[in-house]
């Protein structure tokens, strides 16, 4: 591995990689070195998502799932020095940003919802997981997505203040698709809102009583590696500033 | 537990031991010995988060020193100075710590800070 190119990306945007994917490999090489990765996606918030993809195969690595923790190699070579920055921002204000791959999964079609939560301008928390129900539109696995990281974000808004550092204010959630934030401001029961009225309810109740706000905001793509990473407070503590 | 070899006969059928203190390597040496840290810390007045229980707290007017438990492995902050200086001395009586100075490597994550106080975080990988 010493000798690879480089890599841009962590993953392909448009991979499509099922657990048919050639022939089977060294399961405890596969497992080893994807251990490895997993323990330093607590610093790396990029590959988080390359991540889940590959630790879906743990169990049975074929040649294209370990092509996929090469290039999750290759993408770490160019980039050894990337880090997480906290800078001084004088508030501790929570804000969350949630998105949701739908139906990403080739072998089973589940859709993979993904979170980032910042405690005062800085990245704090990060989650990319493969929902346990399959979504049958955006919305719906959106609001899925919603109901997790808002989870996140009320563990954090009672941990800071059990602390007693942050005062009460509205946590902040954003979110690029209108339909969910739409069922989230609507108090109506719809039918197609049915299947999924318990993270409906959650994410209403929490909005009702003030402790939420919905934004729209359109979230970056994967195609936009450099500039997510730079929005996450990522930066290359070997670069000259 | 499986009786020790040379101690099974029929006096010791159906038998179980009594657990008088804990020890290295069982099931519930973890719990017990997070215990015993807890205990102590309660002890000089800390507070243990509900939130997440293995981090300790403590209000001085309107000064905070928080305390995090990995195991054998404590980060203190705050902004009482002289209370983390209190904390660590009090430390160091009920256990054997040694002191590291200012946070730079924890469970694998080296933490670099630049000369403006602000801090970054990175993170070594094994080969």
């Amino acid at each position: 591995m010493l000798g690879c190119r480089p890599c841009s990306t962590p993953i392909d945007k448009n991979h499509q990689i099922s657990a048919q994917s050639e022939d089977s490999v060294n399961k405890e090489t596969y497992q080893r070195l994807v251990g490895r990765l997993i323990y330093l996606c607590h610093t790396r918030p990029d590959i988080s998502y390359a991540m889940s993809v590959v630790s879906r195969y743990m169990h049975d690595p074929r040649t294209g799932h370990m092509e996929l923790v090469y290039r999750i190699l290759r993408y770490q070579k160019g980039t050894p020095g990337r880090g997480l920055w906290f800078k001084k921002n004088m508030h501790l204000d929570l804000e969350g940003y949630c998105d949701v791959d739908w139906a990403s999964s080739r072998d089973d079609r589940r859709s993979t919802s993904g979170y980032y939560v910042f405690v005062g301008g800085n990245l704090v928390s990060w989650r990319s997981k493969k929902q346990a129900v399959v979504a049958r539109s955006t919305a719906e696995a959106e609001y899925r997505a919603m109901a997790l990281s808002l989870c996140e974000m009320l563990w954090l808004k009672g941990l800071l203040k059990e602390l007693q550092v942050s005062r009460n204010e509205t946590t902040i959630l954003h979110c690029d698709n209108v339909a969910a934030i739409n069922i989230a401001n609507n108090p109506v029961q719809f039918d197609r809102t049915k299947h999924v009225e318990i993270d409906r309810f959650f994410i209403k109740e929490k909005f009702d009583s003030g402790v939420l706000r919905l934004e729209y905001e359109l979230i970056l793509g994967p195609s936009e590696n450099e500039l997510s990473c730079n929005k996450m407070g990522m930066i290359d503590i070997f670069s000259p500033s | 537990m499986e009786i020790p070899p040379g101690f099974a006969n029929s006096q010791t059928v159906g038998k179980v031991c009594r657990l008088r203190k804990s020890l290295y390597g069982l099931k519930q040496s973890p719990r017990a010995r997070f215990d015993r840290i807890r205990r102590a810390v309660c002890g000089m007045e800390y507070t243990q988060c509900n939130d997440d229980h293995t981090v300790f707290y403590r209000h001085i007017g309107t000064f905070i020193t928080i305390m995090a438990v990995y195991v054998d492995d404590i980060v203190i902050t705050g902004d009482d100075v002289e209370e983390i200086k209190c904390l660590k001395k009090n430390l160091g009586k009920a256990f054997e710590v040694k002191d590291l100075g200012p946070l730079w490597y924890f469970l694998g994550i080296e933490i670099a800070r630049s000369p403006k106080e602000n801090c970054s975080i990175s993170k070594e990988i094994c080969p």
